[in-house]
């Protein structure tokens, strides 16, 4: 095996300017691994190897032109199970869409391929990304490469497991709550939530369609940046997507990083966090200020009510989201026939029989808080609770009046926990991701990175996440960029 | 005080259009469901007179696409609509066929 647990996209460029290997060799050397280790982890729901190495082949005959000016050239990456590839699978991990293939590529998709990714296949997620350890999915559990008696984390556990186990150089997840940067924090690598509208989600299987957006998983900042270029910006397809202009968003010289002002939201800090994770806080928080940063406390008020909020207004528009899953358009599940005497009793069955029990409670919360004579009390107090939140973070940013250019937080209040430690109690689970929700309410960029690299010794992966401004993700991404490379890389 | 009860539960499976016919596990959703109510009350506590609500996470409003023309004929979507179709779980010719919805 030529490469190593190092190895990036930015080395496997490198590795292909000096033509060192071919790009069949690398994928062929990446799908054979993956392969034989996803046995252990569990990473991948599919492989698409034959389409990868046919892709591979045609690409090294391309490579003299191309190399230059395509940034995924041949770059093979991992795509979480809800993001649709023209022709391949796409389950969600549910049942109900265990046989369905998709008829089109996501807006992602069609961006990776412009920039000429290869997709060696589909990786695990909890159900219809409903979780927080990706053991809701229907099919396998993925496990913590770091420790494989743990979780890897969630909803886009496969993901990050796939790149920290190097079983790709970068993969798709997406954030609703947090399940791009709290496995990635589980995992130790990089992940980003990009602002509610930076990327398009045509395509994706939709949870709750005011919070998803998609984003990337890699072992650097700057790799991460890479794919995010790739995959961001204006699309007809989500009428959400906004039009800033992300071409220099990888131009991280153009921020004066030591001038940034640094927020800590005390709300963070009170409690609730284990000694591990409040540990590797503090010395990242401890590295900023030694290295000349301005950090300062901020107050984010209404923080506590997040969790609330959140799972009032999730659940809510997953209700909605998750109606048309019957087990009749978009394919039947092998055990049911599909049809049973009459069309209510085939959506009863169907829908009983192959929608798991995470997605079940998280419909019916959806279906009670929006019945009548709940709507009020729930679903309306918590848009209202929603907007107050913004308010909180609109204020911490406001420039003008004493606030900050970036918030640094912890990403979850654990390391990665035991399989089966919270599976039977929901409320746990859903504590775990109490740190990263407000930026999804919010519709803020978060980038989840390790704060250390103490993890390669032994010890469980902690990660902390840089939230910014709206469409601000060049000045958290370089600041990420920043403290990777000159604050713990030495 | 949790809201929900047995007979409310049967209504939402009901609504949700999710059969549950296994006594123990409507005990478990139950039994959930109502610890994840109860947690919802501290909402109550955070006065929100005069909150504007926010329903979504864009603040772009009135995105429209120009109309266009769409052949079913042998382009990408034509091509789209093909795959869908073969997706169905029962057909007739190009119609997915279901039960009867009244009898």
């Amino acid at each position: 095996m030529f490469f190593d647990k190092n190895f990036t996209i930015e080395k496997y460029r490198q590795g292909l300017k000096s033509r060192k290997f071919s790009i069949t060799e690398a994928v062929g050397e990446f799908l054979g691994y993956a392969k034989k280790e996803n046995e252990k982890i569990g990473a991948f729901l599919h492989f698409s190897e034959d389409e990868a190495l046919f892709q591979a082949k045609e690409m090294d005959k391309d490579i003299e032109s191309e190399l230059e000016v395509s940034p995924l050239f041949g770059v093979p990456m991992g795509i979480k199970d809800n993001i649709l590839i023209s022709g391949q699978k796409a389950t969600a991990a549910s049942k109900i869409l265990e046989n369905y293939v998709a008829s089109y590529d996501a807006t992602v998709i069609k961006n990776l391929k412009r920039d000429r990714a290869i997709f060696l296949g589909k990786t695990n997620l909890d159900e219809f990304a409903m979780g927080s350890s990706t053991e809701n999915s229907a099919f396998q559990l993925t496990r913590n490469p770091y420790d494989i008696s743990r979780v890897p984390g969630g909803s886009s556990g496969g993901s990050a497991a796939a790149v920290a186990a190097n079983m790709a150089l970068g993969a798709l997840g997406s954030d609703t709550g947090g399940s791009i940067r709290q496995p990635a924090g589980f995992c130790g690598i990089v992940g980003l939530k990009p602002t509610y509208g930076a990327v398009s989600r045509y395509g994706v299987i939709a949870l709750a369609s005011s919070l998803d957006q998609i984003g990337p998983f890699a072992k650097t900042v700057k790799d991460a940046t890479v794919i995010f270029k790739s995959i961001a910006g204006h699309d007809d397809m989500d009428s959400t997507t906004s039009d800033t202009d992300y071409s220099k968003v990888d131009n991280f010289n153009d921020v004066e990083v030591k001038k940034l002002v640094i927020g800590i939201p005390k709300e963070y800090f009170i409690g609730g966090m284990s000694p591990e994770v409040e540990k590797e806080m503090d010395e990242a928080i401890g590295r900023m200020r030694r290295d000349g940063f301005e950090v300062k406390e901020i107050s984010l008020p209404n923080t506590k009510y997040a969790l609330s909020c959140y799972y009032i207004i999730l659940p809510a528009e997953a209700s909605a989201n998750l109606a048309r899953y019957d087990g009749i358009r978009y394919s039947a599940p092998a055990e049911l026939k599909g049809m049973d005497i009459n069309l209510l009793s085939t959506y009863l069955k169907n829908r009983g029989a192959a929608l798991g029990d995470e997605p079940r409670r998280r419909i019916l919360l959806g279906t009670f808080v929006l019945s009548s004579g709940y709507y009020d009390a729930y679903y309306a107090k918590a848009q209202k609770v929603r907007r107050l939140m913004l308010d909180d973070f609109l204020k911490a940013f406001d420039k003008v009046n004493g606030g900050v250019d970036a918030i640094m937080a912890p990403v979850a209040p654990s390391t990665a926990f035991k399989i089966g430690e919270k599976t039977d109690d929901p409320l746990s689970m859903y504590l775990s991701d109490i740190f990263t929700i407000p930026v999804n309410l919010a519709g803020l960029p978060g980038l989840s990175l390790p704060t250390s690299k103490n993890f390669i010794k032994g010890k469980l992966p902690v990660n902390f996440q840089i939230i910014g401004r709206h469409f601000d993700e060049k000045t958290i991404l370089a600041l990420g960029n920043y403290y990777e490379t000159q604050l713990i890389n030495g | 005080m949790s809201e929900i009860n047995e007979k409310s539960l049967e209504y939402l499976l009901s609504l949700a259009r999710i059969e549950e016919k296994d006594a123990k596990r409507r005990g478990k959703l139950l039994k959930d469901l109502s610890k994840i109510l109860d947690y919802f009350n501290e909402l109550k506590e955070v006065n929100t007179e005069n909150v504007e609500p926010l329903s979504g996470g864009t603040f772009l409003t009135d995105i429209m696409r120009s109309d266009e023309k769409k052949y079913r004929g042998n382009n990408e979507h034509g091509e789209q609509r093909k795959k869908s179709i073969e997706q169905f779980s029962r057909k007739e010719n190009d119609y997915l066929k279901i039960p009867p919805v009244f009898e």
